[in-house]
């Protein structure tokens, strides 16, 4: 049984290895190791589309996390005082919003903001006069919007397993003792939530950093990484992608251990909360 | 009342924009024409879905690849989250539990890359034709593309099942071990029928996401192994054939939101009859 477990590990963890130290790797090839270098990350570093792709897809995981956590939270804070068949309405469009592929979203946002800019360069134009104008608004804000779709699916799931930890007294006593709605949030139901958003704003991050179908459709002339990634293979393997590679695996994995060490809490409320009802 | 009022305006508004307004556009692109020159005419028409019915074969071949894939995830995952489940140490298991889905978390890119380096021609078959064995052709297969799919969700079906199996109590384990099972009778006799639901759930999430899959058979296929991820990508893209596009992608959702919402309550059934039974 333990035998059997560990191989799954290194099937999983293989490829992930590999890439890692061929990108150090002197020979491009897997039959050989010639030698230590660190030249293929000095070649990514010096790959102005690359460099162009990780800004473009840091601005996006940034301005999706930040967008989500600010529109997630306060939405699953909500839905626990809105009436319940609005309530159940909004979770379940949420749900939705996480269980349509990537692939789906990505066409329908492509198709529908291409004819809502089309519209609207043609209301513009009967308003002004002016022919020339031309409304092409795919680029970091688009990918922006379809990532915080999912995103905030997501920070909402994570909150709303958290508001059901927090006992319902402690929002009726300070509401006893004065307190106002706004202040209770303030006081209690925010330092409550603060691993479940700690732990959305990375994993938002993450996937939206990561994100590749998507963004492949609504970026329109401004590439993401895992697009650059994408678009290099498809010329040729090259070492360099190796060392792009590691980096994107090193910065996911890094944010994916920070975000389980900060969402212990939930989890083991969450165990405890299993043991109990044994 | 008034203070959740405001607060859920932005989830609705994001909601509307992101969502609602770009499914209603492409179910109304799924009931029109395409244009001579691609894109969409204006138009209340069902061409397209029963045009999707002359292309049946491609859409058959793609379910067939997505079972087979959500097949192979249960076949390996199964045994796997019988192991974990079996640890215990809860820390222990829990870190398992962490180290079977941290890849799952990594950039699908990376991942993709990686077999692709690795059956190409300067990975695998390069290190076997040193041992004298090849040369040979592993990548642009359909093995590839069905490694490539597994290998990606195959964490995913193995927690599926964890969470079901973790719902067993472990005093019918011993209960079986103490009549004098041996532990692969209890796994066929007691776990893996309590643990249905898990299995069926993983195998159904791992077929609805190779369903919608582009990238594993874009980068390992070589393009000629096709699920319907591809053929609507294919259709919008490059034959800007907007319409049927989008009468693929309508048909595509339909048949996930049916799965999964179907799932939802085969799981319910499922849980209320195992506590009436054990009641």
């Amino acid at each position: 049984m333990r035998i059997y477990i560990w191989a799954v590990v290194s099937f999983l963890y293989l490829p992930i290895v590999t890439i890692i130290w061929f990108s150090f790797n002197a020979a491009p090839n897997l039959s050989e190791f010639t030698g230590f270098t660190l030249k293929w990350y000095a070649a990514a570093l010096s790959d102005r589309l690359a460099l162009e792709a990780l800004r473009n897809s840091a601005t996006i995981a940034v301005s999706t996390a930040t967008f989500s956590i600010l529109v997630g939270i306060p939405a699953a804070i909500s839905l626990i005082s809105l009436p319940k068949m609005v309530a159940k309405t909004i979770h379940t469009m949420l749900f939705i919003g996480l269980t349509i592929p990537g692939i789906v979203i990505g066409l329908a946002t492509l198709v529908a903001f291409v004819s809502g800019f089309h519209l609207l360069g043609d209301i513009l134009k009967s308003l002004t006069g002016d022919q020339s104008i031309r409304l092409s608004g795919l680029g970091l804000s688009t990918v922006i919007a379809a990532h915080t779709l999912f995103c905030t699916s997501l920070v909402v799931e994570l909150a709303t397993v958290r508001l059901r930890q927090l006992p319902r007294s402690l929002i009726e006593a300070s509401a006893d003792l004065g307190y106002r709605p706004v202040a209770t949030l303030r006081t209690v139901t925010i330092p409550h939530l603060s691993p479940a958003i700690y732990t959305g704003f990375l994993l938002s991050l993450v996937l939206s950093f990561d994100e590749f179908i998507i963004a492949f459709f609504v970026s329109g002339p401004e590439p993401t990484l895992p697009i650059y990634l994408f678009g290099a293979v498809r010329r040729g393997a090259t070492p360099e992608i190796n060392a792009i590679v590691t980096f994107v695996l090193v910065i996911s994995v890094t944010c994916m251990l920070v975000a389980y060490v900060i969402s212990r809490p939930i989890l083991a409320a969450g165990q405890r909360r299993g043991t109990a009802e044994d | 009342m008034k203070l959740a009022l405001y607060l859920v305006t932005p989830c609705i508004f994001l909601l509307g924009v992101t969502m609602v307004a770009p499914m209603f556009v492409m179910v109304t692109f799924s009931v029109g024409e395409r244009a001579f020159d691609g894109g969409y005419a204006v138009a209340l028409t069902w061409h397209q879905y029963a045009a999707l019915i002359t292309r049946l074969g491609p859409i058959l071949s793609s379910v067939q690849l997505g079972i087979i894939c959500a097949l192979l995830s249960i076949l390996f995952g199964t045994p796997a989250a019988y192991a974990i489940y079996s640890v215990g140490d809860s820390n222990r298991k829990i870190l398992l539990i962490l180290i079977i889905m941290l890849p799952f978390f990594t950039s699908f890119v990376a991942r993709a890359y990686a077999w692709y380096f690795l059956l190409g021609g300067k990975g695998i078959p390069s290190l076997l034709l040193q041992f004298g064995i090849g040369p040979m052709r592993l990548l642009n297969s359909q093995f590839a593309v069905l490694l490539g799919v597994v290998y990606a969700y195959l964490p995913i079906a193995i927690l599926s099942i964890i969470v079901a199996m973790e719902r067993i109590p472990r005093s019918l384990l011993e209960a079986s071990s103490d009549l004098g099972r041996s532990g692969v009778s209890t796994f066929f006799h007691i776990v893996l029928p309590l643990s249905m639901p898990g299995v069926i759930s993983g195998a159904s999430l791992v077929f609805i996401f190779a369903a919608g899959e582009y990238l594993i058979p874009a980068m390992l296929g070589g393009g000629r192994i096709y699920f319907a991820g591809n053929a609507i990508a294919d259709l919008m893209l490059q034959s800007r054939n907007w319409p049927l596009g989008s009468a693929l992608a309508i048909l595509l959702v339909v048949i996930i939101l049916g799965a999964v919402f179907g799932l939802r309550w085969l799981e319910h059934r499922f849980t209320t009859l195992n506590r009436r039974e054990g009641d």
